[in-house]
């Protein structure tokens, strides 16, 4: 394999980072590639679509509104849209800075703007009842309305970090609403712990309804994450060892020994 | 000089690295490492611990583990015949000595994996070390019998021993590797919930080394309370701690109800109170 090639292999590394860790992955990578100016050509494009599938918030310059950045509102390379103030800006995927805000409105899809600043207002609302950390930016894309749901909690200090992801894509010529919900967890405390599960749904629903749907849905996948972690605690882990023998009581080693390996010993003792 | 620190800051990265990677996918990451740092193999070999595999003893009729521990090239020895599969002319085995202590050991430790683990395959390897010697145990215990969950232990305890007259002082250092997997209500990929990692601990004791029996009998009991504690821990953190950070993430309740409530409970306790000053 060509360093190139190896090269590309380490920076791939960076997709699968944990919430909240990408700089920390990003450095082990440096560390292992010891090559700054070869990776810098290869880590672009990677940066992005790390970025752009954490959800990263950022705050749309010049103006007091936050936007996430996802492939659905971005413009072109380097460039995204915040349709909530109508901002069209360049975003440094490296730095993790938003600069140059310029006019967008002509970048608003007027058949479905309504619909859009409505989920977006609804949304809004019912993000702040239920993610103390949440956040959500809607987006007119390819005919559908994308909702981009992301709560980050990190607590880097305390050998954790997670992250709750949710995208649903809303199109009103259809009705139909598709959605996919991913919960990552890292602990790592002396170790390495990790929780991945997602979700995909996918039903029928009037335009003023999505937001209920929304919200039934992720209830619900909350709820089957909680079902889940009792039926692991309580028959797969149990299943696994025992938290002491059937007699109630550690091992009598001095007997175990003595029982089946004393004669063998004793004959190593003697040689 | 420079080499050997542009070695030792790649592997730091590299471990790591292997603590932030999914341990969901550890296999696939340690082999892309290696494509990586091909000049690390057998360091990275032996210092990332790998989910243990099984294999079958045709001769003794047993099964046995098969870790960095027990490999020599790209054979594997097994405990219970001292032979290498594939064979190998001249693979690396313990002393006679410690040959001995090693069976006595794979005994002990097979007897101790039934009383835990009620099933499983454990396998314990010894070597020659200059003044001492040093060991592995590992046990494996699978769990696959529902369709709606299953999981996995693998326990890899690693003993330094150095013998110092009527005492030995023993080093332990151990990882308990644990996949759980709870699959979504139709049985696919779909909601299942993917729980693994491993956590690592380690301990150190004096104890009294005075006749036969005792290594086994040390060991024995610094690997049952390790695993003792560790049990725990893992229970803690897999089904306490991250489930916490879940629920954390989103509140199933309206934040704005509890917010509410908490002011009225305030409230409340604030009239009462001043109802009986």
């Amino acid at each position: 394999m060509s360093t190139d090639d190896r090269i590309a292999k380490a920076a791939g590394f960076l997709l699968f980072s944990p919430p909240g860790e990408v700089d920390d992955v990003f450095n082990d990578i440096r560390g292992i590639v010891n090559d700054d100016e070869t990776l810098q050509q290869h880590i672009g494009p990677v940066l992005a679509e790390s970025n752009m599938q954490q959800f990263l918030a950022v705050d749309v310059p010049e103006q007091s509104s936050s936007v996430l950045i996802t492939p659905y509102n971005q413009v072109d390379e380097g460039r995204y849209l915040d349709p909530n103030t109508q901002t069209v800006f360049k975003f440094d995927h490296l730095r993790r800075e938003p600069s140059d805000p310029q006019d967008g409105s002509h970048l608003v899809v007027a058949e479905t703007e309504e619909l859009r600043a409505a989920l977006q207002k609804s949304l809004s609302a019912y993000v702040a009842a239920h993610y103390s950390s949440g956040t959500v930016s809607v987006f007119s894309h390819e005919g559908s309305v994308v909702s981009c749901i992301v709560s980050n909690r990190f607590s880097p200090n305390n050998y954790w970090n997670g992250s709750w992801r949710s995208v649903w894509s809303f199109n009103p010529a259809s009705g139909q609403l598709n959605g996919s919900t991913k919960v990552r967890v890292h602990y790592f405390e002396e170790g390495n712990v990790q929780l991945d599960t997602q979700s995909d749904f996918a039903a029928d629903v009037e335009a003023g309804k999505v937001k209920e749907a929304i919200a039934k849905f992720e209830g619900e996948f909350q709820q089957g994450i909680n079902d889940g972690y009792g039926m692991l605690a309580e028959k797969t882990f149990r299943g696994l060892r025992r938290t002491l023998p059937v007699t109630r009581n550690k091992i009598d080693w001095e007997k175990i020994a003595n029982y089946k390996i004393g004669g063998e010993l004793a004959n190593a003792d003697n040689n | 000089m420079a080499d050997y620190d542009e070695n030792d800051q790649q592997m730091d990265c590299a471990l790591d690295l292997m603590r932030r990677l999914p341990p969901q996918n550890v296999e696939e990451n340690l082999i892309t490492l290696l494509e990586v740092l091909p000049e690390l193999t057998e360091d990275l070999l032996s210092a990332i611990d790998q989910p243990l595999k099984i294999r079958q003893d045709a001769q003794a009729g047993k099964e046995y583990l098969v870790c960095d521990y027990n490999r020599d090239g790209d054979s594997y020895r097994s405990p219970w015949s001292n032979e290498y599969d594939p064979p190998l002319a001249d693979g690396n085995v313990p002393s006679d000595r410690l040959r001995k202590l090693e069976m006595a050991a794979n005994e002990a430790f097979d007897t101790y994996k039934e009383l835990y683990y009620e099933g499983g395959v454990s396998s314990v390897y010894l070597w020659d070390m200059d003044d001492s010697f040093a060991g592995v145990v590992l046990i494996k215990k699978v769990n696959d019998g529902t369709v709606r969950s299953k999981g996995s232990w693998d326990s890899i305890h690693v003993i330094e021993v150095v013998e110092k007259g009527r005492q030995a002082r023993y080093k332990l250092t151990s990882t308990v590797m644990l996949y759980t997997v709870a699959s979504g209500a139709k049985g696919d990929r779909q909601n299942e919930i993917n729980l693994s990692g491993s956590l690592t601990r380690q301990d150190e004791r004096d104890l009294p080394n005075e006749d036969a029996n005792a290594h086994i009998v040390n060991m024995g009991r610094m690997v049952e309370d390790m695993e003792f504690k560790m049990r725990n821990a893992l229970q803690e953190v897999y089904f306490g701690k991250t489930r916490d950070i879940v629920n954390g993430l989103r509140s199933a309740s309206d934040l704005s109800e509890s917010k509410n409530r908490e002011r009225l409970q305030r409230d409340l306790f604030g009239q009462l109170k001043s109802r009986k000053d």
